[in-house]
């Protein structure tokens, strides 16, 4: 939707006005790698996970890593630098120290990936339309925008607390 | 201060009309004041809530803004349209432009930059950030209006209405007050005007009565003084005894009557000592019907109905005769064409309260009197008798009698008809002495031959007293003060003291009878006055008194009496 409309002309005198936002420029790499900074703000992990930097892992999507190091120039999280870090199929010794862990794609590498981090407090996300599935957050498509699902026990089990607010935007959340 | 100075102080300030003013104005004062802190409350209590509402909406629409969920966001949005307060409200990105946003009066504007928290006229703008983590996300904007000044005047008009009232009967019951105030001075000033006006009416009623006094007694003293004067003169001249004895009864009779004349200013003004015996009114009325046939006229009858069973009474004799004469005399005045008067007397079970009494009654067949003149008819010198004919003090006498024995005298006219005098004394429950003791010639030869000792400091009374004395066989010795007399005494004892009362230096008649009466208890002491509050002090302890005037017979019988 663009620009603006006068919707529910339901009262003459009440007006809804409701604008979309200015994404048309924005690629699907560009959302999900701005996501990805902005889900670590409804997150919170154990003290034991903190680090000098707030490090955003990607894997399988070398646009997202770039936006996202190009978007993390200026930002931070928690008052911390965002280290944007990608990572191939032998970054598996590196994964335990990602706060954030992006996996693009599927397959051995991602499931790989994954396996390393095991039980550590890792905010993992996947794509689910690449075929990877299983991530506390999961990327979905829907109506030709970014959304996501949430799996609780996933993020549960590595000691991460998500905020109540990520449920009310979430397409779907399995316990 | 105590409670009855702070009363004093209220009513005094309550008293004054600008204090009641002021404290309705104050009431009033006040609640504007605090109608103002309210409004300002109301206002910053509205201003707290946008803050409130628009932290709430930034929180809530976090997640939506940072996720681009527009639905979500309208959502929250939507919640706040139930809000009536609420014109309107909006959602921005991170770079200030709207997302989502509506209007209930007016739109939200399409860009804010900034935080703010404002109050523009009757509308109050909040701009909160809306932040997750350390994650700046955008803006929330709300409006709302504060309550309209109609709303809250209307808010108001209760309580206002109220103030106002309430200020309005402390203004009206203040001026009610001072209105009370104002007019319970005007009233102390006219009573105290009236009891001056009072105060000097009574004064010229004395003084008129002082006047009628003076002119009334004067009157009959120079008719006694002139028929005793003219009397001496002719006794001089008088050639036979026969005419002497004449001259000598009229002079005798004048000065009688100004002795009766005195006794009845005295027994007026209640000063007499009341020598009272015990007595039954059907034998006293009986030995002065002789009396009153012969004092009254001629074409008067006096009948008489007096059972013999009455109850015995306690008086003065002798006022009792005045005071039947006094009557008698008014009723034959009444009655100028002649006619019958009776004495009536019966026992009143119960007539003086509780009392039992005997009530006399005198009754006329005369002109009566009106009710203004019977309003009068007991006050001392007044009188409707022709100038010279009355003193005005009979019925004062009757009065003063009544009074004095403890009863009362009640009197009843109708003009044409006649006047009932009706005198209730009360009944006595002592016995009848067996008969009065008179001076008897037995009696009399007792006082010849003795010693009696004359104290008197008057030496005109003294020679006079002192020849009395001789004459009834006694032998005196006279002393003119009552230090002389304790002198005369102590050198040589009397049988008998007659000493005056009323005498200059430092021991009076009194304290000489006591000192005297200290060394000889037995020793007879008769007191002379003419004074007779002097006289029942004198009687109250024990001596005999005998009132000056008095005639030889009157002393002998003093005197006897005290032996």
């Amino acid at each position: 939707m663009r620009g603006r409309g006068i919707l529910g002309a339901v009262a003459a005198s009440l007006a809804a006005l409701v604008a979309a936002p200015v994404a048309g420029a924005a690629s699907e790499a560009q959302v999900k790698a701005a996501y990805l900074v902005k889900l670590a703000s409804f997150v919170s992990w154990p003290v034991s996970a903190a680090g000098d930097t707030f490090r955003i892992c990607t894997s399988g999507r070398p646009d997202v890593g770039s936006s996202l190091a190009e978007l993390s120039r200026n930002q931070e999280v928690g008052g911390k630098r965002i280290e944007p870090v990608q990572l191939g199929a032998r970054g598996a010794d590196q994964v335990r120290g990602c706060q954030v862990l992006y996996l693009g794609r599927g397959g051995d590498t991602a499931h790989a990936l994954l396996a390393a981090t095991g039980r550590f407090p890792v905010l993992t996300v996947t794509d689910r339309d690449s075929g990877t599935r299983g991530g506390a957050i999961e990327f979905v498509q829907v109506d030709g925008r970014v959304r996501f699902a949430i799996n609780r026990r996933e993020a549960e089990s590595r000691q991460l607390a998500l905020s109540s607010k990520l449920m009310d935007v979430a397409v779907e959340v399995a316990p | 201060m105590n409670g009855a100075t702070l009363r004093r102080l209220h009513r005094g300030l309550l008293e004054r009309r600008w204090v009641t003013g002021a404290l309705a104005i104050l009431l009033i004062g006040i609640s504007l004041l605090l109608a103002w802190q309210s409004e300002r409350a109301a206002i910053a209590d509205q201003t707290r809530q946008i803050r409130v509402q628009s932290q709430m909406l930034a929180s809530g629409v976090a997640s939506s803004l940072a996720f681009d969920d527009a639905r979500t966001t309208r959502e929250y949005l939507d919640a706040f349209k139930l809000n009536r307060n609420i014109q309107a409200a909006g959602v921005y990105d991170e770079g200030g432009h709207l997302i989502a946003g509506f209007g209930v009066a007016g739109a939200p504007p399409g860009q804010v930059r900034s935080e703010q928290l404002t109050i523009a006229g009757r509308q109050l703008v909040a701009v909160e950030p809306v932040r997750q983590a350390n994650l700046f996300l955008g803006y929330v904007y709300l409006r709302s209006s504060i309550e309209s000044l109609r709303a809250r005047a209307s808010r108001y008009l209760a309580i206002g209405i109220v103030v106002v009232l309430a200020a309005l009967l402390i203004g009206l019951l203040g001026t009610a007050n001072a209105a009370a105030a104002a007019a319970n001075r005007a009233l102390q000033e006219q009573i105290a005007a009236r009891e001056e006006a009072e105060s000097a009416l009574r004064q010229a009623q004395k003084m008129e009565a002082l006047g009628q006094l003076t002119g009334g007694v004067a009157h009959d003293f120079n008719n006694l003084l002139m028929a005793a004067s003219s009397g001496l003169d002719l006794l001089e001249r008088a050639k036979t005894d026969e005419r002497r004895d004449w001259l000598k009864a009229g002079i005798r009779d004048a000065l009688d009557r100004g002795a009766r004349l005195t006794q009845q200013l005295l027994a007026f003004a209640r000063r007499t000592p009341v020598q009272t015996d015990v007595i039954d009114v059907r034998e006293q009325v009986d030995k002065l019907a002789d009396l009153l046939n012969r004092s009254l006229r001629e074409d008067v009858e006096v009948a008489f109905e007096i059972p013999p069973d009455l109850w015995p009474i306690e008086v003065d004799v002798a006022q009792l005769d005045v005071a039947i004469l006094n009557l008698a005399v008014n009723a034959r005045d009444a009655m100028p064409r002649g006619g019958r008067i009776c004495i009536t007397a019966h026992n009143r079970p119960g007539g003086l309260g509780e009392r039992d009494a005997v009530e006399i009654a005198l009754a006329d067949e005369g002109a009566g009197m009106p009710p203004e003149t019977l309003d009068k008819a007991f006050e001392p010198f007044f009188t409707t008798k022709e100038r010279g004919r009355g003193t005005g003090l009979g019925l004062s006498q009757v009065y003063g009698f009544a009074r004095a024995s403890g009863g009362t005298v009640a009197i009843s006219s109708t003009p044409g008809q006649g006047t009932t005098v009706t005198l209730l004394v009360p009944r006595s429950h002592l016995p009848l002495p067996a008969g009065r003791v008179l001076p008897a010639r037995a009696e009399a030869a007792r006082l010849v031959g003795l010693r009696a000792m004359l104290v008197e400091d008057d030496p005109a009374l003294n020679q006079l007293i002192g020849q009395m004395l001789a004459e009834a066989g006694l032998v005196v010795a006279r002393a003119t003060s009552a230090a002389e007399g304790l002198a005369h005494f102590e050198a040589e004892p009397a049988d008998i003291v007659l000493s005056d009362m009323v005498m200059p230096g430092a021991m009076d008649g009194l304290e000489l009878a006591r000192r005297l009466r200290k060394k000889r208890g037995e020793l007879p002491i008769v007191l002379m006055t003419g004074y007779s509050e002097a006289a029942g002090a004198a009687a109250d302890e024990g001596f005999t008194v005998v009132r000056k005037p008095f005639t030889l017979d009157e002393l002998v019988r003093s005197l006897t009496a005290a032996l």
